[in-house]
């Protein structure tokens, strides 16, 4: 039996490379990505503490996966909306919801 | 599951984040965090969330599927060119596939009639449910109006974008 210690430290590792990726990559598919790495880390550190949740890893898990599908959904819907623009995504550059 | 078997995965899972948090082409990347998820659904699944281990694999395969359609091989769909031999036998095959799962849906709510839903009280409250179909449904519309906002012709007065 894995030890929630050693799934803790996964989920934490995970967690630090796609925030790594979401503060230092430019591309917005790139980032995309890393945000569900994020998210993914997040459901891994559920199932670590499952027998602390009183519904299981099950009910709460959902809602994170529920929550990263909706994150690719609607991050590559934007991201698509972004290509009809310009042929590259470089997150710096588009600053036209400020304006 | 045994530790050697979970960090044999966690290390194929944790590489996989780094190619995808490191990879030079977005396609890459996107391939590499499908990997993620599918090495991750198997994780879950032996640590004993079978459930949540089937809807990542569903989701992973989903996101692999269109991935491959619109990414790395765009020509192979090509909704816009009826009659080709094989868009006639996808189809076909699609139109199969609907019935047969409208048939086993069927056949598997006529013979659970006992079943009684789950009580709401468990993802926030009696509302729960209602709310996280609200919000659903807003991702849904804020994708469609994303998706459907279109470039300003030349004609149109106006910024140029």
């Amino acid at each position: 039996m894995t030890p929630a210690s050693h799934v803790l430290l996964f989920a934490t590792l995970q967690v630090l490379l796609g925030l790594a990726g979401l503060l230092t990559r430019r591309t917005g598919e790139v980032a995309l990505v890393s945000g569900l790495v994020m998210l993914s880390g997040v459901l891994m550190a559920f199932c670590a503490l499952a027998p602390d949740l009183e519904e299981g890893p099950q009910a709460a898990g959902v809602v994170v996966l529920l929550l990263l599908a909706a994150l690719a959904v609607v991050g590559m819907a934007v991201l698509y909306a972004f290509h009809r623009y310009r042929r590259a995504v470089v997150v710096d550059e588009h600053d036209r919801m400020r304006r | 599951m045994p530790p050697i078997l979970f960090w044999c995965l966690a290390v194929l899972s944790l590489l996989a984040s780094g190619l995808a948090v490191t990879a030079g082409r977005p396609s890459r990347a996107m391939a590499a965090g499908v990997g993620v998820l599918l090495v991750d659904a198997c994780l879950v699944f032996g640590l004993g969330a079978p459930l949540l281990a089937l809807e990542m694999l569903l989701l992973g395969l989903a996101a692999a599927l269109l991935l491959w359609a619109l990414v790395l091989r765009p020509g192979r769909l090509r909704l816009g060119a009826p009659g080709r031999l094989r868009m006639n036998i996808s189809r076909l095959l699609a139109f199969g596939a609907a019935l047969y799962l409208a048939v086993l849906l069927s056949w598997a709510l006529g013979a659970t009639p006992g079943v009684q839903p789950a009580p709401a009280r468990s993802l926030g409250g009696e509302f729960g449910p209602w709310a996280a179909g609200v919000l659903l449904g807003g991702a849904a519309a804020a994708a469609w109006v994303v998706v459907l906002a279109r470039r300003r012709r030349p004609d149109e007065p106006g910024e140029a974008p």
